[in-house]
């Protein structure tokens, strides 16, 4: 580890380390951005402190903290050249023309955006832009980058070009990445850790796989993964032969269980029951059964050769697979 | 775990430099305008001779002598009268102007510049202009002969004077307000008028019904407010063309408060006349926003 | 391609036509002026000639060397060029400072700027007036100049255009090491140019046309302003012979504002979209 730095905003403590891809991910409004512009200080915690390096940076005025941000809409000046844009920061510090000069070609090289550098932002591709948005801030070499959804203006496939390329900055920079996205599927592929923020509130941090396979809630248990895990609760599966063996010590009343799409089986056995089919959808080598136990609609993963378009049918739960939430819908470890 | 918040960083430079950035315009805008209206008040409590600076109180007397003189009535009746007639005619006309110059055709952009022409020329220059068009042997009347109308010298004509006066007001405002209403036509999407020619609305009137006229009814509020303190201010034109006459026929509050002021040296009553003619400005433009009680405000 | 229905041509047909009307009787007093400063005559005809004739120049050579026309022309560019610099650049840092800088008071700042447009003219004029007289300005550039430096409707068409900036550009700019007047000048002052353009238009306009205040402040007739010049003009001479070169006097005044108009036409409706629009 080369030195860390912790940001801390209210009663959450992250601590996002040298060379890590940060994410904090949740639904619009979460307030992720918001802890963003804390740490850029574009917005003033109320309490609390922010970090780099083990300094206060309460009060530090956005630019002397040393941070880069890219923002969503890319937020180039409109009316500069990609070069200039690259370049006003180093001109407002007074870093001298040649060597302002040598470092947006640098950075213009590493970023593929040389030919470039004389356009107007308005000429420039949405990928195009995002690449200068990049290189507007890695020319500064900053001591934590900031990025607040930077894939999520463009189409899915640049999304995915885009995701490699992150991949490859993200490996020849030191500082740190702080990633903020609503879309699961780029936190589980770009972060080495991720915080789940819902309502103002860190929900749980750790590493995708970690955050994969251990939720500590059911917020996150069902933002993670595509499709989410189902939870059901525990009245409707009242009689499943062998559930209760499974169970948490006490009464199932107020329990929840969840279970992942793949992790339930279309057959008859221990632990199954039965659920009416809605609709399906075929996605080739797999279907995707949309069906309802009571009230609560499940989604199932099965092989497509499996399925053979029945409105009804039995489904069986891996006993290794089980998730119990309490009323709370906090997770409760057995084991 | 209680919920993230935060306040947008306000740091004193920002402070400091918002202070700094409005600081001329309240210098400006509060000498001239606000400590003005509050000094013409004052003044209108006095005595007041600036040349040969006697100035002592008098109470109310300034407004009691303009409240009771009848020239300055007679000259509210009048701005009143024109208000009524310019301001009704030229609403609707900029309107009809608007829409017909809405409407692009090979010849629309060069007409609606041609149309645009008095609102951008010197009051001055179009009243001295129109001086001749209203002579005896001015332009109107070599149209009018054609259909038969008896020449008349407009201006010199305690009956037709007013009337001219107006209309050439009607002539040069009515294209000024047409572009307040392009700008509000233009801001429709185009794409609205496209959902709605699939909901069915089809025709011209349908479209001003339920479109036009909704959307537009803020611009409608705005050039009927304008047009009323324009109205109620006139001076330019009169000054120029008539100063008063035939006989005080066109005499307006504006040309009362110039006199009083500037040819009588009672500025004390000028200013009292002055906030007289503010109060009933303020009525009028208050009335219209409780006519158009729906009309959103910004 | 789509058929034209001939419903369609005729309507066509008729606005064209109406526009033309319009057109041709808006013209026509301007035409019959243009025609008239070229023409001798001393004596109007009725009904009056109105075939184009270019007779002489005589008129114009007469209204530039032999009167102090030149110099009016000099008054009424430096008072409208001054007016317009600086009401539209004190407009402009108050316009931003409303729309993006945060500081204690600034909504009831902004709505006292905006509570100045409801005090009609006529309200400070004989206040305005004994300042001057005060102050000694009277009959100075100055007593034209400096009460128009400051126009609510600029400040309030500046604020309208600065809030359509996207806010993540100017926080790019914020980490980017710009200070908040730094900001103003080199992101968002380049930015809103067509709002610089609009308000100067109409500043401009505003104070080339301007009548009544410069008529009570400028006395002497070295001072006048053009529209003064030309309300002089009919004073003075009111007689037959001075009309043609009176015409004159006109066109020439007319010019600056034409061109001005003709050349940035599209920011006319911009300008009222922009101080119309509600924010």
């Amino acid at each position: 580890m080369k030195g860390q730095e912790i940001v801390a905003a209210r009663n959450i403590n992250l601590e996002v380390k040298d060379g890590e891809l940060f994410v904090l991910l949740g639904p619009s409004g979460c307030g992720k951005t918001t802890l963003l512009r804390i740490i850029a200080g574009l917005v003033e915690p109320d309490e609390g402190e922010v970090l780099i390096d083990g300094k206060v940076m309460n009060g530090v005025y956005p630019s002397d903290r040393n941070v880069a941000m890219v923002f969503q809409n890319y937020a180039l000046y409109p009316h500069m050249s990609v070069y200039d844009n690259i370049a006003l920061n180093m001109r407002v510090r007074r870093i001298p023309r040649e060597e302002v000069d040598r470092r947006v070609r640098e950075v213009a090289d590493t970023l593929r955006i040389t030919e470039l550098l004389n356009h107007r932002p308005k000429e420039l591709s949405g990928g195009q832009a995002q690449r200068v948005a990049l290189a507007r801030a890695m020319v500064r070499n900053p001591r934590v980058y900031l990025m607040d959804e930077p894939l999520s203006n463009l189409d899915a496939k640049l999304r995915v070009e885009m995701r490699a390329e992150l991949k490859r900055l993200h490996r020849m920079v030191d500082a740190p990445i702080i990633y903020v996205t609503h879309d699961q599927v780029e936190a589980m592929t770009l972060g080495d850790r991720i915080a789940v923020m819902d309502k103002g509130v860190i929900q749980q941090i750790g590493s995708p796989i970690e955050l994969y396979e251990n939720p500590k809630n059911t917020f996150v248990a069902s933002f993670l993964g595509t499709p989410p895990m189902n939870i059901v609760s525990a009245e409707e599966l009242v009689g499943v032969d062998g559930l209760k063996a499974l169970s948490p010590p006490g009464s199932l009343s107020g329990l929840s269980v969840g279970f992942r799409p793949g992790d339930v089986a279309i057959g008859d056995g221990p632990l199954s029951f039965d659920v009416e089919v809605e609709y399906a959808e075929l996605l080739g080598d797999e279907v995707l059964i949309h069906a309802k136990r009571g009230s609560t609609r499940l989604v199932i993963r099965a092989a497509s050769h499996t399925y053979a378009g029945q409105t009804s049918l039995r489904v069986r739960l891996d006993p290794a697979k089980l998730y119990w939430f309490n009323t709370e819908g906090e997770a409760i470890r057995q084991g | 775990m209680r919920h993230l918040r935060g306040h947008e960083r306000v740091s004193g430079l920002e402070q400091l430099t918002g202070y700094l950035f409005v600081l001329p315009t309240f210098l400006i805008l509060g000498v001239f305008v606000l400590f003005a209206a509050v000094y013409s008040l004052w003044i209108s409590l006095m005595h007041y001779d600036p040349f040969f600076h006697t100035v002592y109180p008098v109470g109310l007397s300034n407004y009691k002598y303009v409240a009771s003189s009848q020239l300055y009535w007679f000259s509210m009746l009048h701005a009143l009268e024109y208000t009524g007639v310019v301001v009704t005619i030229q609403t609707f006309l900029a309107f009809f102007f608007a829409v017909l110059f809405n409407e692009k055709t090979p010849v629309s952009r060069f007409t609606r510049a041609i149309v645009f022409i008095p609102a951008v020329t010197s009051s001055a220059v179009i009243s001295v202009l129109f001086i001749w068009v209203f002579s005896a042997q001015g332009l109107l009347n070599a149209f009018l002969v054609h259909l038969g109308v008896h020449p008349e010298n407009w201006l010199e004509s305690t009956t037709w004077a007013f009337p001219a006066i107006m209309g050439l007001n009607i002539f040069t405002t009515a294209p000024y307000f047409m572009i307040m209403y392009l700008a509000g036509l233009q801001s429709i999407p185009s794409s609205i008028l496209e959902s709605a020619e699939l909901d069915g609305v089809r025709n011209a009137f349908q479209r001003f019904r339920y479109f036009y006229f909704p959307m537009l009814k803020f611009t409608v509020f705005f050039v009927v407010v304008l047009g009323i303190i324009g109205s109620m201010q006139l001076f330019d034109q009169v000054f120029i063309m008539t100063d008063g006459g035939p006989g005080n026929s066109t005499y307006v509050p504006l040309i009362y408060i110039y006199n009083q002021a500037f040819v009588f040296d009672n500025f004390g009553a000028a200013a009292a006349a002055s906030f007289i003619l503010f109060v009933i400005i303020l009525i009028l433009t208050l009335a219209q926003r409780r006519l158009i009680s729906e009309v959103r405000w910004a | 391609m789509s058929r034209i229905s001939p419903r369609r041509v005729a309507l066509l047909a008729l606005t064209v036509s109406v526009q033309l009307i319009l057109a041709l009787i808006y013209i026509i007093p301007f035409y019959w002026m243009v025609i008239k400063s070229f023409r001798f005559t001393i004596f109007a005809n009725f009904p009056p000639n109105l075939l184009p004739t270019l007779q002489t120049v005589g008129n114009y050579v007469y209204v530039w060397h032999f009167s102090a026309f030149p110099h009016w022309y000099l008054n009424s560019t430096l008072i409208a060029l001054s007016v317009t610099a600086a009401s539209v650049f004190i407009g402009s840092l108050s316009g931003y400072a409303f729309a993006r800088l945060r500081f204690r008071g600034r909504d009831i700042l902004f709505y006292t700027v905006l509570a100045t447009l409801m005090i009609p003219f006529p309200v400070v004029i004989i206040a305005e007036y004994i300042l001057m007289v005060n102050l000694g300005w009277v009959n100075t550039y100055q007593a034209v100049i400096v009460p128009s430096t400051a126009s609510a409707v600029n400040v309030f068409l500046m604020r309208q255009y600065f809030t359509t900036i996207p806010q993540e550009v100017e926080d790019a700019a914020k980490i980017d090491g710009l200070r908040p007047h730094q900001i103003f000048f080199r992101v968002a002052a380049p930015l809103a140019k067509p709002a610089y353009a609009a308000s100067a238009i109409y500043t401009f306009i505003g104070a080339w046309n301007s009548f009544l205040w410069p008529l009570l402040v400028l006395h002497s007739v070295k001072m006048f302003t053009l529209p003064l010049a030309i309300n002089f003009f009919k004073g003075a001479n009111g007689s037959q012979i001075y009309w043609n070169q009176m015409t004159a006097a006109e066109v020439l005044t007319m010019i600056p504002t034409i061109v001005i108009y003709v050349v940035f036409e599209k920011y006319f409706v911009k300008g009222i979209a922009l101080s119309g629009s509600k924010g």
